[in-house]
């Protein structure tokens, strides 16, 4: 036991040794990440209350008609129902000026952790992914939208062949569409034509 | 044996009832708070404790009937008894296994209802049918197997045999359901190529329970966990040896437990071969799944799990290797038995390779051959100054295997700390270029000359130095995100270019096998050592019983931390990229963090595996007391668990 005991001790001071990620600033990430995710939730619960609500006051309401009828006196002219409006909910980047825009693409950027593949400003990963710092210059808006949520729509020259590194196939079930507006409009700023990024090689018939 | 399986079919009927009624209560869950560790801890300390039961049950069955048939096959009585002590082990970690699996069931339905609501409403045959139906049917393979060990004797024995075949065979089929639900976890199904759906949509209307099964980390996720648990089940094997041979009153108990510690750490050992390659196959998964979680695992929050991983992979071999050194020592040797092995060689070829391999593929021809040149001349250095700390004679020589762990350990740590090169969080890698090997030609000038104070010192001061280096290349900081840094302190933080060959996968490769390579060239050497030479069993000395310890409680953390790798690539979802995880609890746990959760899981095992050993083996065998737990009195937890052949004439005595 006294043996177990040292073990356990040198091996928990060796864990407390090496470098440790900053949980602080992964949850801010995290919580910007999954902010989406927690208003459709609270949405969800608010909507179940409403329609309880909503519930609870029909069956009010019915049980007033049903009264009224009993009694004879219903004039359903006279209960002079309001016409119900519905209006487009606005996109939320929509309100978001030029400059505020791009600074959440960049934590877009961040948030989806491009930066394990690709490079800017020559800070990032290598290899995996083409450096992004002409893509403004090489690609539209819609264009690389397309790329974002289907990477297989094009390729980055001489990444056509990629099998283990391929771009995943995830950001439309973990990003919303502003977040994809912002992340583009990011991207579209970076026109420094000194470094070499690749051009766009599209499929033949796409 | 009625009443037990009984039992355990009601307990598991009143799980799963349990597990319905209260799911059908629930239209809109709760969170309800753990008190103290919080919900995530809560069901980690339970998870981590079942996996490490269950493991134990999965790969002792293994480990039992390889040993069964090597009794039939030499007809060699101790794989026998050695089986039969390990089974009645088994009995009370296969009791745990399933009480520790009825609390993780327990706490994931009050902890987290809403997931493990999903799970029912989506996988229900596989976790609601088939897992408990398994379950049960292993539960009566495990009883008949038992009971009939001393009537299927002689000439029955493969029919015997074949009944632990079928007990492995069903091990495997719960280890593979389990791992689907994990595996699904981290790389849920997705729509098939030219489908065109989202993942949720595809798995709520498309996907079947097969697709969900055989998911992209399912297959590589059951050749590691059933490779994992063959490995636990025999370092458990060496620990049990181990503690029977310290507790060994006479010399042929010793003979036998020093024998029973060597072939469950041969077992263990040799089913480690295979790890590095099924790991690397079962990363790839991920990696093929989606690339963003590679660097994740590999060079982002969990990069620094893996730093500790290599520590702890390295201490069980270079403890096996030990091991095998003092095993040495008790074996004969005729006078012309000679394991000698060019050490100059060895070290130049072991310590070469990596550098030279990395710089080669990075068609940096020049700098490989330095690198070819300087790296040897180094770990030479090293290695004369290691022989010279004590001569060497006769079978002693195969050491210089052992000597070569050092450069090993020295090469992995690089070629580890250098991994995050590419990904967001790097290392600060500085090194120590120093002349070691004209310094060791030095020390050895001076211990000619007997200045053995000076030499005492000076080695006191090489072996600082060595140890400095190896934590001066280990990374000494995370940066939080690349895009934050400035020129400056990028420069300062990024790896020199000369060094980044280090970084690739070669590198990492060439470690492994070397690690791989040098235990197997030891074992090689061992066994014609045994060849040619005459073991005397029971003669092993106590610390090589302490590092049978350490090799088994080393594993078991391990495994630990891997499973913390394993849940952690999820990231911030329950299952990735379908159910988010909205708690508090959805970040990475530090390094620091788990280790304290693993340290103390892998103790309090320990101490249970240690009372089984205890209460099975030891008081059991005490004479005239008949059954192991009866001596524990009727009403303690393994009495009632375990079935007791001997506890009815034990009572039938009583009563008369």
């Amino acid at each position: 036991m006294i043996f177990f005991a040292v073990v356990a001790v040198i091996v928990t001071i060796i864990g407390h040794l090496w470098p440790q990620f900053s949980t602080a600033r992964e949850l801010e990430g995290i919580t910007r990440k999954t902010e989406r995710f927690r208003k459709d939730a609270e949405a969800r619960e608010s909507l179940s209350m409403k329609t309880k609500e909503l519930s609870a006051k029909v069956d009010e309401l019915m049980a007033r008609l049903e009264e009224l009828k009993t009694q004879g006196n219903l004039n359903m002219a006279a209960l002079n129902l309001p016409e119900e409006k519905t209006a487009a909910p606005k996109s939320s980047s929509a309100n978001l000026a030029p400059g505020d825009l791009v600074g959440r693409g960049k934590l877009v950027y961040q948030d989806q952790e491009c930066y394990n593949c690709h490079k800017i400003g020559g800070k990032g990963g290598k290899k995996r992914g083409p450096e992004l710092d002409n893509i403004g210059n090489l690609a539209t808006a819609e264009q690389l939208k397309k790329k974002i949520f289907k990477p297989k729509a094009w390729y980055a020259d001489g990444y056509e062949k990629r099998t283990k590194d391929k771009m995943p196939d995830k950001f439309p079930d973990v990003m919303s569409d502003d977040e994809l507006e912002a992340l583009v409009t990011y991207l579209m700023t970076l026109k420094n034509t000194d470094v070499k990024t690749p051009k766009p090689v599209f499929p033949s018939g796409s | 044996m009625n009443r037990k399986i009984i039992s355990w079919a009601v307990l598991c009927a009143v799980v799963l009832l349990s597990a319905t009624a209260v799911l059908a209560q629930i239209p809109d869950p709760k969170q309800i708070e753990f008190p103290y560790v919080g919900n995530r801890t809560a069901v980690w300390i339970v998870a981590q404790l079942h996996v490490l039961f269950a493991a134990f049950i999965l790969g002792a069955p293994i480990f039992v009937s390889v040993c069964e048939w090597l009794g039939i096959r030499s007809n060699d009585p101790r794989y026998d008894r050695m089986a039969k002590d390990i089974t009645k082990v088994s009995m009370v970690m296969y009791s745990l296994a399933a009480l520790t699996g009825g609390f993780f069931l327990f706490a994931m339905i009050t902890l987290y209802p809403a997931l493990s609501a999903w799970f029912f409403t989506h996988m229900f045959g596989l976790v609601a049918i088939a897992y408990p139906l398994l379950f049960i049917a292993e539960t009566l393979v495990l009883y008949v197997y038992w009971y009939t060990w001393d009537i299927l004797k002689g000439d029955k024995k493969r029919r015997h045999f074949a009944i632990g075949v079928v007990l492995n065979i069903m091990g495997i089929l719960i280890l593979m359901i389990g791992n689907a639900l994990t595996s699904f976890m981290n790389t849920p199904v997705k729509s098939p190529e030219g489908m065109e759906m989202g993942i949720r949509e595809y798995l709520e209307n498309v996907a079947t329970l097969w697709d969900k099964v055989n998911n992209y980390s399912w297959t590589t996720m059951n050749f590691h966990r059933l490779i994992g648990n063959a490995v636990f089940g025999g370092f458990i094997v060496g620990l049990i040896g181990a503690y029977k041979y310290v507790w060994a009153k006479t010399d042929e108990e010793r003979a036998h437990y020093d024998w029973m510690g060597f072939v469950g750490n041969f077992f263990g050992v040799g089913s480690m071969m295979l790890f590095p390659l099924v790991g690397y196959i079962h990363a790839s998964s991920f990696y093929m799944y989606d690339a963003s979680l590679g660097p994740y695992m590999m060079g982002d929050q969990l990069s620094m799990f893996w730093e500790m991983q290599g520590l702890m992979i390295g201490t069980i071999f270079l403890s096996s290797a030990i091991y095998m050194w003092l095993s040495m020592r008790r074996i004969i040797l005729p006078e012309t038995y000679a394991g000698v092995v060019s050490r100059p060689l060895v070290s130049a070829v072991l310590s070469g390779f990596l550098p030279g391999l990395g710089h080669f593929y990075n068609k940096k021809y020049v700098a490989g051959l330095f690198w070819l040149v300087w790296v040897p001349a180094w770990a030479v250095g090293v290695e004369t100054f290691l022989d010279s700390m004590e001569p060497m004679s006769g079978p002693m020589h195969f050491l210089i295997l052992l000597r070569g762990f050092p450069v090993i350990f020295y090469i992995m740590n690089v070629s580890r700390g250098f991994r995050s090169a590419n990904d967001e969080p790097m290392a600060r890698p500085r090194l120590l270029n120093f002349p070691f090997w004209w310094f060791a030609r030095f020390l050895v000038w001076l211990d000619q000359f007997s200045l053995r104070n000076v030499f005492g010192v000076m080695k006191f001061a090489i072996f600082v130095l060595i140890l400095g280096n190896l934590v001066w290349v280990t990374p000494h900081a995370f940066v939080g995100a690349v895009s934050e840094l400035t020129d400056e302190t990028y420069s300062q933080v990024a790896i020199p270019e000369q060094w980044e060959f280090l970084s690739l996968m070669p590198a990492k490769n060439t470690a492994a096998a070397l690690m791989v390579l040098m235990i197997l060239v030891c074992y090689i050497l061992y066994m014609r050592a045994i060849k040619v030479g005459r073991i005397q069993w029971g003669k092993i000395g106590f610390p090589a019983q302490l590092l049978l310890v350490l090799v088994a409680f080393c594993a078991t953390w391990t495994m630990g931390l891997m499973g913390v790798v394993r849940s952690g690539i999820r990231k911030y979802w329950h299952i990735y990229n379908v159910i988010p995880d909205l708690t508090g609890d959805n970040y990475t746990p530090t390094l620091a963090h788990s280790a304290v959760v693993i340290t103390i899981l892998s103790l309090v095992f320990y101490l249970i595996v240690s009372l089984a050993i205890l209460t099975t083996l030891k008081v059991g065998e005490a004479k005239g007391k008949g059954c192991s737990m009866y001596s524990w009195g009727r009403g303690s937890l393994f009495c009632w668990m375990l079935p007791c052949p001997r506890r009815r004439s034990v009572k039938a005595e009583s009563s008369l």
